[in-house]
């Protein structure tokens, strides 16, 4: 009885939570918003210089680093984003000599971090910049985990206020009509900034004009769904540090199956599966007590019969045992009798 | 039940050993020019054992420490050739082997071989009941050819050569090898050799010769192994001491002897069928300096692409593809890539369609147009070398003094210094560098050619613009494609060093160019 119910909550469970996914799954397309700004990192052009993490320092007033930023032999490590260094400019071997890539918050159009971030500290703006927002973050560092792009990071050195640290795009400036940081100070324009929609555009038409220098692909134009920041290269981007195993779908929407099973699982399942599972002792108890009246019942039945069937037994065996009596008296008394008729002489025994 | 388990994970072991997943042979297959993959009779049905790996030159290494030659393997016909496959003779007059007969002339002459190499007591190959080692799935050595071509240096060394016979009453030596004067494309073109495999075709041409010569104890014979054609390294010797050679006789190649025009006027004939025109119409005819261009490729081919005998392609395309490597246009393009050319050049897109004034460099309107649609090609080629030998010598520069010493770039002055350029030493510098391109004089047409290539996007002069004139605040919305005024100046100094793979200044060192401001 029990492993039939068992299978019976599980099937129902199963029956739920399917339907509910393909209304959820079957997501409507939409674009991102037409102002969203985008910047184009052009790896043919940069240098190597790192003015634009000189600038990003200077900008975000982070603290001085332990090399100076004109000192380019930090460039034979490769290095990442930490929590005093938004931006970082590495060194990869080029077919024709070395060739550098700038790494930063890519400004994704559908944010991993602002899908795992349970308490909406980041936000994607129109102007495309996505923001942190440090009063409401609870240090749980989700966002690191999700980030395909390993960006984000945390001050892990800082006990009471620690913050998750990442490149914001400036978005203060931008408010202010001011280009952001590195964008403005790179020689080369290595960086070019302007609507995404734009900017797609216009690496396209450099692709286009000098095919033997490009590969022809604008990374970050459709991985993880779209990016704000996007690049373009003469060597293959798995050369220069870029997954490529990334796909176009982005982060929520690869998730978005799974967590729509989470209202059904929470709300919906503990009631439904325990009106089952109560009906069901119901019905157990129900069963149970009139198995038990049952019994009460036969017994007393029983009981009863076998009272009557004692008395009925009881009055016949003393009617058996009285007629016995009197059989035997009877034939005493004939005995008696015609002992006496043998011999008359005797008394008389009977009274 | 441990016992079962390590018996299941042997057999697991044996199973995937066998069925070849565990470690791939193919990923650490060596690479040799001379693999032969013998399959012959794949043609006649389905192989019941993989193709079987053959290494060329390793047995002809062996047959000459044991003194024997190609007859052990190769038989010739009645005329003296010798056949290429292998212990049989192939062609129109041979009877068809089945597969079963092929099969064994190859077990046979390859096994007996073998067993009598190790009957004398020499290192072997695989011999009866070894069949995996020569029917290998996996094989452990896979071919790795480079074309083995013929360039001018390499036909040089034939011509040239006493070993080969001149022809009869003539002092030059062409019937050797190309059969009929006229039809020189004829030994691999020809209908005798329709059907064949190309391989065979020169195999049979240079690879017997060779061998002869060698068998003739020459002082100076061809190559016969595999490799010393194929394999990567060899050709690599063998253009090496080629280029020693022309360096040894003054750098430069003599002429074929085989009476080439030194000028062409490559303009569209007209028979003299046709009427007369009243003027001359269609293209200004080319002059064109065969001579030198014949000294600039590394083979005829390089043009004539059909072969020397077939006309050649003057369609528009043939001769303006920027993307060919046989059109005019597109080798052209392939020298602007060299460094003292590309720090001008890289900048130009290919996309940009060159104006107007670059055809006449080439087409060069003529007086009498007409007249020379209907001349003799000798009074063309006449024509074509005047046409040529008016044409500048030397790179045109404006005068000295109309090229500034030094420009001071101070426009945008701030965290640094303004930048004092020596203009002259620079000008001077590029103009040193192709001084002796004749392509550069021909087609920097005018003396203020050369400036464009930095001050770009207007009329070539001596006086040109300014770069902030038309480069200011970048990222605004009117042209996306022009950088701002820091980038502009940046990206044409720094792209320009980079093309010419000059070391100083790096792009990095801000202050080589303009000072820190204190």
């Amino acid at each position: 009885m029990l492993r039939r119910t068992f299978l019976g909550l599980l099937g129902t469970a199963g029956a739920t939570a399917a339907i509910s996914t393909p209304a959820v799954a079957g997501g409507k397309e939409f674009a991102p918003h037409p102002d969203t700004l985008g910047v184009l990192f052009d790896a043919t052009r940069c240098i190597g210089c790192r003015k634009c993490e000189a600038a990003c320092n200077e900008v975000n007033n982070l603290p001085a680093p332990d090399k100076k930023f004109d000192d380019l032999t930090v460039l034979d490590q490769k290095r990442r984003t930490d929590d005093k260094t938004l931006t970082v400019v590495n060194k990869y071997q080029g077919k024709g000599g070395p060739v550098f890539r700038k790494s930063q918050c890519n400004h994704c159009l559908e944010p991993a971090c602002a899908s795992a971030c349970f308490v909406k500290a980041f936000k994607k703006l129109s102007n495309g910049a996505v923001e942190y927002d440090a009063s409401v973050c609870v240090g749980c560092r989700y966002c690191m985990v999700a980030c395909p792009f390993e960006i984000p990071a945390y001050e892990y050195d800082e006990p009471l206020t620690p913050r998750v640290m990442k490149c914001t795009m400036c978005a203060p400036r931008l408010a202010e009509g001011k280009l952001p940081g590195c964008v403005e100070q790179c020689p080369k324009e290595a960086l070019t900034i302007g609507l995404r929609k734009d900017i797609i555009k216009i690496a396209r038409e450099r692709i286009r004009k000098y095919p033997e220098r490009y590969v022809d692909h604008i990374y970050g134009e459709n991985e993880m769904g779209g990016t704000s920041w996007m690049y373009i290269s003469g060597e293959p981007f798995s050369e220069i540090g870029m997954r490529e195993d990334l796909g176009t779908t982005s982060a929520p929407e690869l998730t978005s199956g799974a967590l729509a099973a989470v209202p059904i699982v929470v709300g919906l399942w503990p009631v439904l599966l325990g009106g089952i599972y109560a009906v069901s002792k119901r019905k157990d108890k129900i069963a149970n007590d009139e198995r038990v009246a049952a019994v009460k019942d036969a017994l007393a039945k029983a009981g009863a019969e076998a009272e009557k069937k004692l008395s009925e037994e009881l009055g016949k065996a003393e009617v058996a045992n009285k007629r016995r009596i009197e059989v035997e008296v009877k034939k005493a008394v004939e005995e008696a009798l015609s002992a006496k008729d043998e011999e008359p002489a005797s008394g008389e025994e009977e009274a | 039940m441990t016992a079962i388990l390590v018996v299941l994970a042997g057999v697991l072991g044996f199973q995937l050993e066998a069925m070849g997943m565990l470690g791939s042979a193919a990923d650490d297959a060596k690479e040799r020019p001379d693999v032969i993959m013998i399959d012959t009779i794949a043609r006649l049905g389905e192989l019941e054992q993989s193709a079987a790996v053959f290494l060329h030159d390793t047995h002809t290494k062996a047959l000459k420490e044991q003194g024997l030659d190609c007859q052990s393997c190769h038989k010739t016909d009645d005329k003296g050739n010798m056949s290429l496959k292998f212990k049989r003779l192939e062609g129109e007059n041979q009877p068809e082997l089945t597969a079963t007969e092929l099969k064994d002339i190859y077990h046979d002459g390859c096994i007996s071989c073998h067993t009598e190499t190790a009957d004398k007591n020499l290192k072997t190959g695989p011999m009866v009941g070894e069949c995996r080692s020569c029917h290998q799935e996996k094989p452990e050595f896979v071919a790795d050819r480079v074309d083995a071509g013929m360039d001018n240096v390499l036909h040089y060394a034939h011509w040239s050569s006493k070993e080969i016979p001149m022809d009869a009453g003539k002092d030059t030596n062409c019937g050797a090898c190309h059969t009929k004067q006229g039809e020189e494309d004829g030994w691999r073109f020809d209908a005798v050799n329709a059907g064949k495999p190309m391989s065979d075709v020169y195999h049979n041409q240079c690879v017997t010769c060779h061998q002869s010569l060698a068998v003739k104890k020459a002082e100076k014979t061809g190559p016969v192994e595999c490799a010393s054609c194929h394999g990567a390294n060899e050709v690599a010797v063998i253009k090496a001491k080629g280029a020693k050679m022309v360096r040894e006789m003054g750098g430069e190649l003599p002429r074929l002897p085989r009476k080439q025009p030194d000028a062409v006027l490559m303009m569209l004939k007209r028979s003299e069928n046709e009427p007369k025109p009243e003027k001359a119409t269609g293209m200004a005819p080319v002059a064109f300096d065969h001579k030198f261009h014949e000294g600039a490729v590394d083979t005829c081919n390089a043009c004539h692409v059909k072969g020397v005998n077939a006309p050649m392609d003057v369609s528009f395309e043939a001769m303006h593809d920027e993307n060919s490597d046989s059109s005019c246009i597109g080798c052209h393009a392939k020298e602007q890539q060299r460094p003292e050319c590309a720090s001008c050049h890289f900048m130009r897109s290919n996309e940009v369609k060159p104006s107007d004034a670059s055809c006449i460099s080439c087409h060069k309107p003529v007086e009498n147009g007409d007249v020379l649609m209907t001349a003799s090609d000798e009074a063309k080629a006449a024509e074509a070398a005047l046409l040529i030998a008016a044409r500048p010598e030397k790179l045109q520069l404006p005068a000295l003094d109309a090229i500034p010493e030094f420009v001071t770039i101070d426009a945008m002055v701030d965290k640094y210094e303004a930048s004092k350029m020596p203009h002259r030493k620079i000008v001077l510098s590029l103009a040193d560098k192709i001084k002796d391109s004749g392509l550069a004089s021909t087609f920097h047409a005018t003396p203020e050619a050369l400036c464009a290539g930095c001050h770009h996007n207007a009329p070539a002069t001596v006086t040109p613009p300014k770069c902030g004139s038309c480069h200011a605040k970048p990222f605004t919305e009117t042209d996306s494609a022009k950088p701002g005024l820091k980038a502009a100046y940046h990206g044409q100094c720094m792209g320009c060093h980079t093309e010419m793979k000059l070391e100083k200044p790096a792009a990095t060192n801000c202050v080589a160019c303009h000072e820190l401001k204190k």
